[in-house]
């Protein structure tokens, strides 16, 4: 994560050439991918196929590329690293004809109403995170285990809380269903990590739910006042894309399958 | 096959894949089903035998979820 690759692509160079300086260990590097990268090693038949997928939080699609060798998927990006989101499954299609691809997979879930889809007996993972970057990576290294679960993800602190407690958009949201395990952000809009926590650990209906902070700050004093506040683990967010996908996998195999929750009160 | 046929054959597990095309002799969109014996249908309008043209893949991809299917091919 974070590392930006820059290829320069001269008209001398030819594709074999392009092929060995890109090398395995830059195309791991590569978390994300902009229209112009995708577009030089869809020539260097670097992609076996795309995927649209549709994006409940921007209301719209995004691509995801998946790479011949590795099978790993790479999400497309604007210049400065966000997904790009396309208003309609149609743009977001044309877009994959144009740089090439002539078969797309789309993946429906999202289209389909989310409660009516819903299998009430599947445990929650509540997400809270606003770096879309840190969303994808987190849903691909968490949708690796061999668990059934159903990832909800808030984008600030006011939007976690509306979630755990059925405020706002959430109102009609059934109360008494609580997620297994809240993966927590310290540093959001709105409301902060800490504040998400503590207001958790306050009311009796979340009070046992296990909390994961996990976050960018290594300091003293954030870890200090978590720990203060009960969180049951805190986890420094690595910045290795592969070592990220290891400790997520970690912390799911262990919170969603080696632990037992607390009873349903 | 109408729509309505194919969401008792999507509940039974008789259909395997879907299929997005766009149309080569009208612009629009058709749905291909594919079912278990890999023998592939139209979804076809209710009017007629033909098959139904969707103005946008967007269209057409509502009507595959309408059915019940969480991921569609689509070919351009």
């Amino acid at each position: 994560m974070g590392i930006r690759c820059f290829i320069y692509y001269s008209v001398f160079d030819n594709l074999g050439i392009f092929e060995r300086l890109l090398t395995d260990q830059i195309k791991r590097a590569v978390a994300k991918m902009n229209e112009r990268d995708v577009r030089l090693l869809f020539n260097a038949n670097h992609w076996s196929g795309a995927i649209v997928k549709y994006a409940p939080k921007e209301d719209g699609w995004l691509v995801e590329l998946q790479e011949a060798e590795t099978r790993e998927l790479q999400v497309l990006t604007l210049k400065r690293g966000k997904p790009r989101i396309f208003k309609t499954s149609d743009t977001a299609l044309m877009w994959c004809r144009d740089i090439g691809f002539q078969k797309i997979t789309v993946q429906l879930h999202k289209l389909h109403e989310q409660e009516s889809l819903r299998d009430h007996d599947t445990p929650i993972v509540l997400l809270v995170e606003d770096n879309s970057s840190d969303i994808e990576l987190t849903f691909r290294a968490i949708q690796r285990l061999d668990v059934n679960f159903d990832i909800i993800v808030c984008r600030d602190g006011q939007e976690a809380l509306d979630f755990l407690f059925a405020k706002g958009k959430y109102s009609s949201r059934n109360i008494k269903e609580l997620p297994q395990l809240i993966l927590l952000d310290i540093n959001l809009p709105k409301i902060n990590g800490i504040s998400v926590l503590h207001e958790i650990r306050e009311s009796d209906i979340t009070h046992y739910i296990p909390v994961v902070m996990l976050t960018t700050s290594d300091e003293e004093s954030d870890i200090q006042k978590c720990y203060s506040n009960m969180v049951n683990s805190y986890v420094c967010k690595p910045v290795d894309y592969t070592e990220f996908c290891n400790t997520l996998k970690a912390l799911g195999e262990y919170w969603l399958t080696t632990n037992t929750p607390p009873p349903v009160s | 096959m109408q729509e309505r046929e194919a969401k008792l054959l999507f509940e039974s597990n008789d259909l395997n894949n879907v299929v997005i095309s766009a149309s080569n002799s009208k612009p629009g969109w058709t749905i291909n089903f594919i079912d278990k014996n890999q023998n592939t249908e139209f979804l076809v309008s209710k009017r007629s035998n033909d098959p139904r043209l969707f103005k946008t893949s967007d269209a057409a991809l509502r009507c595959c979820a309408r059915i019940g299917f969480h991921q569609v091919e689509v070919k351009v």
